[in-house]
């Protein structure tokens, strides 16, 4: 009888692990679950064989997060981007935005492993991070006298960062409301969707929308989001070592490297 | 006077450097230019950040951080009370603006830093200490909240680098010898400062067990544990003994008391005291916690594998290159990470409720251009426009009454018609009225007019065929006929009808009608 209720509570931390705003901390029954994934190497693996099931992969539990899952590219589960944007033509930079986002709150690669950062990003700074390396890459191509347009008739192999740049950060229609093709749009439509399903948290309309972080985004990225690009990027022979970039152009060293290391710990010592 | 042990002497000077370093922040809010440019003049800006600490601080007692809509609700409260009658908006913008200045939004690190000399074996140096106010951490849930750091907890109680457990017994001493002496407002003071002094206990205590959660390793259990746990369980005890004994005398003093205001200040003193025994069993809740915690700490980090990730930079290697991608070369790669991103959701099963939520659903303000709808128009206010105008009627009888008497072909009329001049040229559509009424008089023959004895033009087919571009069918005759008034004869007029009409009368009617074209 016993291992058919293990089978029971597993399901349920994986169905507490699917519902939006679920933690550990508002549910005693979830806590103890966490607990059990935590002391229990066979509780685990029930969980992990029941999140298999659904194609979906348990990375760990974290007494705040809770259950963290994965999706395989088998997986019903996953969002469909489709119908974030269903735009075609926004959808690249839509993309881009969520990685530039990411990229802001976690400047070094250590942050996705502190548990006690809380990052605070806003609209404007993630549109002029991105701006300022597709303005290198710019500077770049000029310098080598390349030819930037795409060859007619296919748009899609114009590069990414040129995309960007000729789009405006805003705009104004003739009903004076902001063009969604406006990068800060984009950007902000990332962060509603981010906000929408409880990864971050609107803290003031300062720099076209400011938000705050939490811990289960974090883990998204650092579970499975980077890893899951590193590895596509990689497919299509692109890899970048962190910190030695293959040949990096005089403006970016300062841009990754030097605004990055000379950051303090989050905490400050006590007086 | 630093000649002898000059670094031992200048460690006070640093130590009381680092405190008037922490005051600074505050005290430059009221000298920000912002004050100006905002017509924030009359608000005390450092007062209203000292409320929102004493808010983060008197909360966190209950938990280890508060959110900072929380924060900014009460410091909005503060800043109302400065300045009464003010838009309500504008108050709590003051609060978050001093709340996010006190958690530093502004520097990357959050940290405010302040360069304090410092005398050490290799003489005199500068360091620069850096130091933070309210900070950002997750929750217990894993939201953004805020929590005070132990600086900002220093500068609150204004007690600079003292032993707590000397001053908490100073306090209670004070405490029990005004109250004794009924000295009310004052033993309010003192209590505050008592209860104060236990909440750093709490927070010390709420510290440790965070550092445990992060690295059960740092953590010695007999040194970092054993030591500040008995501390803080005598500390509890007595606490509480006193406090009861001081709730007592509280108690006695308001049996006595008659005087209004006394009594008010001795009723505050109650509550407070009510505070801090609630407070104490906290404290007692979390020592039990503590060693239980510890263990389990050391389970889930000792015992169990760490999950294995290898570190990604995610600007140099994910960001960057994507940037240089094609837009077709980055999609998969892209899509990936924000699949990866959102995570896994639960498929929406469309169920009838969700069929009413949808509809009811606004659409979302960017994708959809909003449009004014306006009242559908009502079909009688639609001005009915005539086909033909009244120019074209008259063109069209006047070539109708000046048929000659041996009649006409309507293609002569139509010709005619094509013809007009007088401000209509032969491309508008007079011809069309023309053929209509040609049409019309052959269907309807005008018996009204004939029986009357009245001149009137009726339309003949004599079995020509109209050739014509636009119109097809008979080429009628048109011509005027005079009928004999009725009791003549019931014959309606010579002529009037060639043997042949009634048998092309049963040729289709929309046949001579429809244009050809």
């Amino acid at each position: 009888m016993t291992q058919y209720d293990d089978v029971a509570a597993a399901a349920r931390m994986v169905a507490l692990a699917m519902t939006r705003g679920k933690s550990p901390a508002r549910s005693g029954e979830y806590a103890r679950l966490v607990r059990r994934f935590d002391a229990e190497p066979d509780f685990a693996q029930l969980v992990r064989k029941v999140a298999q099931g659904f194609d979906l992969t348990a990375q760990e539990a974290h007494p705040q997060a809770g259950l963290i899952l994965a999706t395989t590219p088998e997986t019903d589960f996953a969002v469909s981007v489709a119908d974030l944007v269903p735009q075609t033509e926004h959808r690249p930079l839509y993309l881009l935005a969520h990685l530039a986002i990411a990229s802001r709150a976690f400047p070094r690669p250590e942050d996705m492993d502190d548990d006690e950062h809380v990052a605070r990003i806003s609209v404007h700074k993630v549109d002029e991070d991105v701006r300022a390396y597709a303005a290198v890459l710019e500077r770049r191509a000029a310098a080598a006298g390349e030819d930037t347009n795409p060859p007619a008739g296919s748009p899609g192999l114009e590069g990414l960062w040129r995309t960007y740049l000729r789009r405006n950060p805003t705009g104004r229609t003739d009903k004076d409301r902001t063009p969604l093709s406006a990068t800060y749009a984009l950007v902000k439509k990332a962060f509603t969707h981010l906000e929408q399903r409880g990864f971050v948290r609107g803290t003031s309309e300062e720099g076209g929308g400011t938000y705050a972080t939490n811990v289960q985004y974090r883990l998204h990225i650092r579970d499975q989001a980077a890893q899951d690009m590193l590895q596509e990027l990689a497919a299509l022979g692109v890899a970048a070592l962190a910190h030695h970039d293959a040949t990096p152009p005089p403006g970016a060293a300062e841009h990754t490297d030097s605004a990055d290391t000379g950051m303090l710990p989050d905490s400050a010592p006590p007086l | 006077m630093f000649f002898g042990d000059s670094s031992a002497a200048y460690e006070s000077i640093t130590s009381r450097m680092k405190a008037l370093a922490v005051v600074r922040p505050l005290l430059a809010l009221d000298d920000s230019p912002v004050k100006r440019e905002r017509g924030w003049e009359g608000y005390r800006l450092a007062e209203v950040a000292l409320t929102a600490i004493d808010c983060v601080t008197l909360r966190i007692g209950t938990r280890s951080a508060v959110r900072q809509e929380v924060v900014v609700e009460e410091a909005a409260e503060s800043a109302a009370l400065q300045m009464p009658g003010r838009p309500g908006g504008e108050y709590r913008e003051v609060a978050r603006w001093v709340v996010e200045r006190l958690i530093n939004t502004e520097k990357h690190d959050r940290c405010f830093s302040h360069d304090i000399g410092s005398v050490t074996a290799d003489g005199f140096v500068v360091k620069d200490f850096p130091f933070q106010i309210l900070k950002d951490v997750p929750d217990e849930a894993g939201q953004a909240a805020l929590t005070v750091t132990d600086a900002a907890i220093t500068v609150l109680v204004h007690a600079v680098d003292v032993d707590i457990a000397s001053e908490q017994i100073a306090a209670e001493a004070k405490l029990e010898a005004l109250l004794k002496r009924a000295r009310i407002s004052e033993a309010w003071q003192a209590a505050r400062t008592a209860h104060l002094q236990s909440l750093r206990y709490a927070k010390e205590l709420l510290d440790r067990m965070e550092e445990m959660k992060r690295n059960v390793r740092t953590i010695d259990w007999e040194a970092d544990l054993e030591g500040p746990l008995k501390e803080a369980q005598d500390h509890v005890q007595d606490r509480s003994r006193v406090e009861s004994q001081m709730k007592q005398q509280v108690a006695q003093l308001l049996e006595v008391t008659e005087e209004e205001h006394k009594r008010q200040q001795l009723e505050s003193l109650d509550a407070l005291i009510g505070d801090c025994l609630q407070r104490h069993s906290m404290l007692i809740d979390m020592l039990l916690k503590v060693v239980p915690e510890f263990r389990h700490q050391q389970d889930r980090q000792i015992f169990v594998a760490p999950v294995v990730h290898a570190r990604v930079h995610l600007r140099s290697q994910l960001l960057e290159p994507a940037l240089e991608l094609s837009i077709e070369d980055s999609q998969r790669p892209l899509e990936a990470f924000v699949r990866g991103v959102l995570g896994p959701v639960r498929p929406r099963v469309m169920y009838l409720p969700d069929y009413f939520e949808a509809l009811m659903r606004m659409p979302e303000q960017d994708d959809v251009e909003l449009v004014e709808v306006h009242a559908l128009e009502d079909r009688a206010e639609v001005p009915d426009l005539p086909r033909f105008d009244e120019a074209q009627h008259a063109a069209v009888d006047r070539l109708l009454a000046s048929i000659p008497g041996q009649g006409i072909r309507l293609s002569q009329l139509l010709e005619h018609a094509r013809q007009w001049g007088e401000d209509r040229g032969p491309d508008d559509d007079t011809d069309h009225l023309l053929a209509m009424k040609t049409a019309h008089r052959f269907r309807h023959v005008p018996v009204a007019e004939l029986l009357r004895g009245e001149e009137a033009v009726i339309a003949v087919d004599d079995g020509t065929s109209l050739d014509d571009l636009a119109f097809g069918g008979s080429d009628f005759l048109l011509m005027p006929t005079r009928g004999e008034p009725l009791g003549d004869g019931v014959n309606t007029g010579p002529g009037a009808q060639p043997p042949d009409a009634p048998g092309s009368g049963a040729r289709s009617t929309s046949e001579d009608l429809e244009p050809s074209a």
